[in-house]
């Protein structure tokens, strides 16, 4: 292909996205539709153009290629329900972050933190009724507390929500002085300690 | 052994296992082979014996002072001043800017941009070295390199995708950006991970021998850091659960390799140059010039520290001038608010963390190239 012909087909290209992008907007699309529009518009631009200090070598290319794709994601993290709240990232059954880590990884009780943030979840009934929780039926505090007493006995306790939800758990369960050195652990921030008192085996 | 006495017992630099070193066998053994085993060790010995703010110390005594090596090469060198001049005063204002809007509007989307940038950046700094050791030993052949850098790449990618400490936190992205994944998807993708890993390094180990065959040579010092440092990330990620581990050990390895070669680097440019002048940079060169290399590093550190770190003293150093509430005007009719100094103190101090990491990650990006001759000079 002649660069006359590829500056012909990119530019065409590119006018044509721009149309979109500008129709997207119009029209009250999501704004991810219309900023991929515009990304890819000036991507198609720049192949057409091949200007110096975006090619390699040139300087800047490499910002282009990590800046680029960036647009796109933050276009999509913009937009209204773009990312997944904790509904989509802990109830859906089986398909859900806490269950497939334990799934992959069934001998890391270090994991277990996160099947007791999916129980909180579901005991706390904040979101509407969802699969793992039918599946999960009742949850007790005792039952959460195991799965974090499991994790924490792994020594990694590096996550700090894991100790803090511990505390929490702990004096929900009035179990106030177990409460008080679970916090002073969670204050120190020792990742090889156990908090003393931890659950049996 | 030195570079030039191993070429020389090589009998004419054409025999198949030639050894060369980065600096000499004794610092090569220090920085580049056993490190990552020390840094391993250090990282266990914090995780039992040190909270975890233990990796924020680390990354303040380590990670902040290497960045202030890239500045020193690039800001320093009159060399790297005039030759690149456009990118140092652009390239931060833009990267600035951008870290500012990402903490402001999109701060997952800048999260995953820092962090996957850091790892590629990571990776390319192992294989500069690997490229490195081959230019002083002479050996390889032109497709050497590229072979270095899919290797670095897949050996990366697939400890990436395969140990459980970065396995935890990919998937969770995935489910975060709406792309839920299964447990079979996860390990398909893990099964396919191992088998392009195996093809690779078998692929590697096959030019290797070729070189070897035709003469062109094999560097064996380059092979045992790529093993030291792959070795490091493998058992630290493969290991155990703890980011704590992983990121003091990687930190450790990384930092110090890199203010190692940038020392190296300015030692070089100052021979060449003399009393020929060339820029602050190498005033740090030198056996004096260690100390103030090492003294303004912490100082750098120290001062990013305060900066980034506490609200008070980042306005006490601006003397009042620094009135966060004038950068922006409230424009209540597209919902901006009017910022308090607190708040546009948080959104400065976040976005400068990942802003300088991020203009460290460019500026690497083009000084380094083992291909450009004049870096070559400084790495003779």
């Amino acid at each position: 292909m002649t660069a006359g012909t590829r500056r012909t087909v990119c530019g065409a290209v590119a006018v044509a996205l721009l149309g979109v992008a500008m129709w997207s907007w119009a029209d009250n699309q999501p704004a991810s539709q219309s900023v991929s529009g515009l990304v890819l518009a000036v991507v198609s631009g720049l192949i057409g153009w091949r200007p110096k200090w975006a090619c390699p070598g040139g300087g800047y290319s490499i910002a282009l290629v990590i800046g680029l794709p960036a647009v796109v994601l933050a276009a999509f993290e913009t937009a209204d329900g773009g990312l997944a709240g904790a509904d989509q990232l802990y109830l859906p059954r089986r398909m859900n972050y806490a269950d497939v880590m334990i799934g992959l990884y069934p001998d890391r009780d270090g994991y277990r933190f996160l099947k007791a943030q999916q129980m909180g979840l579901c005991r706390q009934q904040v979101l509407p009724p969802s699969g793992a929780c039918r599946e999960l039926g009742p949850v007790t505090l005792q039952e959460i507390r195991r799965e974090l007493e499991r994790a924490i006995r792994t020594g990694v306790t590096s996550n700090e929500d894991l100790m803090r939800i511990y505390v929490e758990v702990l004096e929900e369960e009035g179990r106030t002085e177990e409460a008080i050195k679970a916090r002073s652990e969670l204050l120190l921030h020792h990742p090889n300690r156990r908090p003393g008192g931890v659950g049996p085996e | 052994m030195s570079v030039q006495a191993a070429m020389d017992s090589g009998g004419g630099g054409r025999v198949g296992w030639r050894p060369g070193w980065i600096l000499s066998p004794r610092h090569d053994l220090a920085w580049f082979l056993l490190l990552p085993v020390s840094a391993v060790l250090i990282a266990v010995g914090c995780h039992h014996w040190l909270p975890f703010v233990a990796l924020v110390s680390v990354n303040l005594w380590i990670t902040i002072p290497h960045h202030c090596a890239t500045w020193v090469r690039t800001y320093g060198l009159e060399e790297d001043w005039q030759r690149w001049r456009g990118r140092l005063l652009l390239g931060p204002l833009m990267i600035g800017a951008l870290a500012m809007m990402g903490h402001r509007w999109a701060p997952t989307t800048l999260l995953l941009v820092v962090t996957m940038w850091d790892h590629q950046h990571s990776i390319m700094q192992q294989h500069g070295f690997a490229r490195i050791y081959d230019f002083k030993a002479g050996t390889g052949t032109p497709q050497t390199g590229r072979f270095d850098l899919v290797v670095n790449w897949v050996l990366y990618g697939n400890m990436f995708l395969t140990a459980p400490l970065f396995v935890q936190y990919w998937v969770r992205e995935l489910f975060t950006w709406q792309v839920p994944v299964g447990v079979e998807a996860v390990r398909i993708l893990q099964g396919g991970s191992w088998a392009v890993t195996t093809g690779v390094l078998v692929a590697y180990g096959l030019h290797l021998l070729g070189c070897l065959r035709r003469g062109d040579g094999v560097n064996p010092i380059k092979l045992l850091f790529l093993l030291a440092s792959y070795g490091l990330w493998y058992v630290t990620a493969w290991h155990t659960d703890s980011i704590l581990v992983f990121g003091i050990a990687h930190r450790l390895m990384h930092g110090v390799q890199y203010m190692v070669i940038v020392r190296i680097y300015l030692a070089k440019k100052a021979r060449d140059s003399g009393d020929a002048g060339g820029g602050l940079g190498l005033s740090l060169a030198g056996r004096g010039g260690l100390w103030r290399f090492v003294g303004i590093s912490l100082l750098y550190a120290v001062v990013f520290q305060v900066v980034v770190g506490q609200p008070q003293p980042l306005e006490t150093f601006g003397f009042g001038v620094f009135e966060f509430n004038s950068v922006y005007k409230a424009i209540p009719e597209l919902g901006v608010g009017r910022f308090t100094s607190r708040e546009m103190y948080a959104l400065f101090a976040t976005a400068m963390v990942d802003a300088v990491a991020m203009v460290h990650y460019y500026f690497d990006s083009f000084i380094w190239k083992v291909s450009d001759q004049r870096v070559r000079e400084g790495l003779q």
